[in-house]
């Protein structure tokens, strides 16, 4: 087993660190304060290739091999401090580029991913209901197929990019009866008669990407617009939570990396007692074990990208990663808090928004109690 | 799918999965989707399953309803992927 990056991938790397720094910090304090997206910073991401990093490169992107995609995610974590804006890059590409990818026809992939990836379009991903988190597949929405056209009706909530997309890939169900064997997903652009999107939802953190519930009343989509086969929502829902699952905290790694450094260099400087607080163990310690946590973070990761590469992936280990990166990025960030003690605490310091920023990746993308039961299950254990 | 495999999957269904009846109710014919026994993510489980035992592989477009109605339409599946 060698983890040793490629000369390619280092350089990659290197490129989106100084990328990051150089472009994407700007106000980032204000922007959190004002739930502004960063539009402008959006664009440069596309410019560098960050969208279209799993895309093949006859549709645009950049044709990535998990391990690099996950190390340039981890990369852009690391220099970039807007959480939110990577949030809504993740969102897109995982919950929106990949089901197209793998479930579009050559004319859906064809007319979204090269816009997806160049990033004049955004896109969102529509599943979560007022009434179904969790139990997925319980969803109200329904979709009456009339020829030419379907007809939706119902709505969709916590929407990651709603006030800002262009295209929604949706999902709703021909027969609730059937639970998760009626599915379908859809593909629907913003102004499509029926569709509407509401106001954008305040949140706790990532608080630049912004969030909107969906409404569809008479929605009119046309049969063209269906992704993937009548029932095949399932599977287009569940591969791209697989992509999700695996590689939305990547840019975790690289974000604990930069408050573990942070975190060495306040210690170093800070005296109290007469001495650095790095010298008393209390502090030293917290350290220590924020090291061992980025470090197995990392290493749970790219052995998640190496299993990918070989298609050895199982969602056991897509669950362990999701449920690991997360809790220790929550973990991460309150010590980081402690260790700068009441500047922690203050906005300039950015570490209470970091905290803020990672509480919600134990809840997003199934939340760390479902990571838990799909690991289970494929344990042989918890059915 | 030869014998052995679709009795192995038979008996990883009635193991692992929501089975509650006796075996030999577990016919080639029982309807594993509208009973239940195949959930979203059993279907995950048996992908699994099938990976491991038959050497194939099951790609993403493929896991719907109708290949994993019953353990006849499982079996017809590796058998495509065969």
């Amino acid at each position: 087993m060698d983890f040793e990056l490629t000369d390619e991938q280092r350089m990659f790397r290197d490129e989106v660190v100084r990328f990051a720094r150089a472009e994407l910090n700007e106000d980032v304090v204000a922007r959190d304060a004002q739930s502004a997206f960063a539009e402008k910073e959006w664009r440069k991401c596309a410019k560098l290739g960050i969208q279209g990093l799993p895309v093949p490169s006859e549709y645009g992107g950049e044709d990535a091999d998990p391990l690099t995609i996950m190390v340039a995610m981890e990369a852009l974590g690391y220099g970039c401090k807007d959480n939110g804006l990577i949030f809504s890059l993740n969102a897109q590409m995982w919950a929106c580029e990949m089901p197209i990818l793998l479930f579009g026809n050559e004319e859906q992939k064809r007319t979204y991913l090269p816009a997806l990836c160049d990033g004049s379009l955004v896109a969102a991903h529509g599943m979560t209901e007022p009434g179904s988190g969790s139990d997925a597949f319980s969803l109200s929405t329904t979709a009456e197929s009339r020829g030419d056209h379907w007809i939706l009706n119902g709505s969709k909530t916590f929407v990651t990019n709603a006030p800002i997309a262009d295209l929604f890939v949706v999902f709703a169900t021909t027969d609730r009866s059937k639970g998760w064997a009626g599915l379908c997903a859809f593909l629907i652009e913003r102004g499509a008669p029926g569709f509407s999107v509401g106001p954008p939802l305040e949140k706790m953190g990532l608080r630049t990407s912004p969030i909107a519930e969906l409404f569809l009343e008479d929605c009119e989509v046309p049969a063209k617009n269906l992704l993937g086969k009548p029932g095949g929502g399932m599977s287009a829902f569940n591969s791209s939570m697989e992509w999700e699952r695996s590689c939305i905290l990547a840019s975790t790694v690289g974000a604990m990396q930069r408050q573990l450094e942070r975190c060495i260099d306040y210690a170093a400087e800070r005296k109290q007692y007469g001495q650095p607080i790095g010298a008393f163990q209390a502090i030293s310690h917290t350290i220590v074990d924020m090291k061992l946590r980025v470090e197995t973070a990392r290493l749970l990761l790219y052995r998640l990208g190496w299993l990918m590469s070989r298609r050895e992936a199982t969602p056991l280990d897509s669950a362990l990663v999701k449920l690991y990166l997360s809790e220790s990025y929550v973990s991460s960030g309150l010590e980081a808090i402690q260790v700068h003690g009441g500047y922690g605490y203050m906005a300039e310091y950015e570490l209470e928004r970091e905290l803020r920023d990672a509480i919600g990746s134990r809840i997003y993308s199934g939340t760390s109690e479902i990571q838990r039961n799909v690991a289970a299950a494929f344990m042989g254990l918890g059915r | 799918m030869n014998t052995t495999e679709k009795e192995k999957l038979r008996g990883f269904i009635i193991d692992r999965l929501r089975w509650d009846g006796a075996s030999r109710q577990l016919t080639d014919d029982y309807p594993l989707l509208e009973s239940g026994v195949i959930d979203s993510l059993a279907i995950f489980e048996i992908v699994q399953f099938l990976e491991d035992e038959c050497s194939v592989e099951i790609a993403d477009d493929k896991l719907v309803p109708e290949n994993f109605a019953t353990l006849a339409a499982i079996a017809k599946l590796v058998e495509s992927k065969s």
